[in-house]
């Protein structure tokens, strides 16, 4: 190969020199570079790129109108619960579309991560999407206009919205990403909880599988938040870091206030709010987690009812502790064939 | 393929001779987010990592029986979930002979993929799937590994007595 010429100094410097598109706004007269998916920063840019374009779906694909027979059993008060609770969730994710993933790409440590959030932004707006297509499979368009009423109308909803979207137009990159990670992994989980609670009883169990495809995006987005997130933290002082700590664990604990106000007024009603509450829980020490901090909430707290957990994840049970003697599902040389596609052994 | 951009920093010595009395009894692996390590660092046993760059690193090799924690790479096809690291070391057959038990961790968002890779390992190494935890695990997850790990190792002494 005689016609590769090699960088020279002076390329490579230029290059070294220039700037992605989002710092045109603090440097315009910086060279702008294209994304050069050829040369890897981090790792993890590239393998959650990956996850999240093999993870893509579209509501359309799944078969919401047969739960028409079971929203036509269900109670009004159950079917206004529901148009309520999705409403809400609608917010959340109209909110991390079109603000929430976008504020994050001027943050952006990699030039990947700038394209990874713009993947992760337009899934929250089909997720924000899918929930209209629940609207219009089963309700009226008085009843989905009712629901939109309410939701402007609703002050906890307003207010729990705005607690997050003030850090989002905020200056600090690293609140931006707590108050991210504590949106997508302790707001949303309290709507998350009606439908896997409705599938307990085989009612809309085809939207509770959507729902379950909107719960695995959300896993990969929380991870990589919080990835991103401790990698900033680490370049920070002791000071700041204990500053940006306490500041999480404050704004946990404000949105988890909210969070029970908001929520029992919906789930009060029909009896679920103690469950919700423990789900919501259960899920803020994971936002934590995502975030590298310790758990606020003790085990006890979290004990989510186990047929809400087996909903989310059929594995989840004790019968995957082999420590504590109830696994009974584990007989030693008895195992399933894999495939060699599954592992090249 | 693109090209290697990865800082090559110094290998250092092979990992075997990090161990010079012989590899622990908890092996691990954990990507660059580092949270398998930060639940291990919390167990009071010391553990070998599985190198996150076999190629650019050296290999790890177990000399005695061991019990490994993996995290799931998750929400995607089976054959993605276990981490083509841990695959690496399992596919020495010296490895895998030493392999007793394996504990995972991953995230119940991911539905009937929760935990995959430990399914997949225990499937495949004939072993028990020991402890499932999520993402960095929980104060009481870590004391059921650590004194599950306890007593697994005692009874496998035990074991390892009646049969001589």
């Amino acid at each position: 190969m005689t016609t590769t010429t090699n960088p020279t100094t002076a390329g490579l410097s230029a290059l070294a020199a220039s700037i992605t598109p989002p710092g045109y706004r603090t440097d315009p007269s910086a060279p702008l570079r294209p994304i050069n998916w050829n040369r890897i920063i981090d790792d993890k840019d590239p393998e959650v790129w990956n996850r999240l374009t093999a993870n893509f779906w579209l509501p359309e694909k799944v078969p919401l109108s047969n739960d028409i027979p079971a929203w036509k059993r269900m109670t009004q008060e159950e079917r206004t619960l529901t148009m309520r609770v999705f409403t809400g969730l609608t917010m959340l994710d109209t909110i991390q579309a079109t603000v929430g993933e976008i504020s994050q790409i001027q943050d952006a440590q990699t030039e990947h991560e700038e394209a990874v959030y713009t993947n992760i932004a337009f899934m929250q707006a089909v997720h924000a999407r899918s929930y209209s297509s629940v609207f219009s499979t089963l309700a009226s368009t008085p009843e989905i206009d009712d629901a939109y009423q309410w939701a402007v109308g609703n002050d906890l909803l307003q207010e729990r919205s705005k607690k997050v979207l003030r850090h989002y137009y905020g200056n600090d990159p690293l609140k931006r990403k707590v108050a991210s990670t504590l949106l997508s992994s302790l707001l949303l989980y309290a709507g998350f909880y009606l439908p896997l609670h409705f599938s307990v009883h085989a009612t809309l169990t085809n939207t509770a599988d959507m729902v379950r495809l909107i719960l695995r995006d959300k896993a990969v987005h929380g991870y990589y938040s919080g990835y991103k997130f401790q990698r900033g933290l680490e370049t920070k002082t002791q000071a700041e870091q204990e500053e940006i700590r306490g500041f999480t664990y404050t704004l946990l604990e404000e949105l988890y206030e909210l969070e029970l106000e908001y929520s029992g007024a919906l789930y009060e009603p029909l009896g679920l709010m103690e469950d919700v509450a423990v789900f919501v829980r259960y899920n803020a020490n994971k936002a934590l987690m995502n975030l590298g901090y310790p758990e606020r909430f003790s085990a006890l707290e979290t004990e989510v009812n186990p047929e809400i957990l087996a909903a989310l994840s059929p594995g989840s049970n004790e019968n995957h502790d082999f420590f504590s003697g109830s696994g009974s599902s584990y007989i030693i040389g008895k195992g399933e064939d894999t495939s060699d596609e599954d592992w090249d052994f | 393929m693109g090209p290697e951009t990865i800082a090559r920093a110094d290998p250092g010595p092979p990992l075997e001779t990090l161990w010079p009395e012989g590899t622990p009894d908890l092996v691990l692996f954990s990507s660059t987010s580092q949270n398998t390590l930060r639940f291990v660092d919390r167990l009071d046993r010391s553990a070998a990592r599985i190198p996150l760059r076999p190629r650019i690193e050296s290999r790890l090799r177990a000399t005695q029986p061991f019990v490994l924690i993996v995290p799931t790479y998750g929400g995607g096809a089976r054959s993605g979930a276990v981490p083509k690291q841990v695959a690496g070391f399992l596919n020495d057959p010296n490895n895998r002979n030493l392999l007793r038990g394996v504990i995972t961790a991953g995230n119940t968002n991911f539905g009937e993929h929760y935990c995959l890779a430990g399914a997949v390992i225990a499937a495949k190494c004939r072993v028990p799937e020991l402890y499932r935890f999520e993402l960095l695990g929980t104060d009481r997850d870590v004391e059921r590994v650590n004194d599950g790990l306890a007593r697994f190792w005692a009874e496998a002494a035990i074991r390892e007595k009646d049969n001589k």
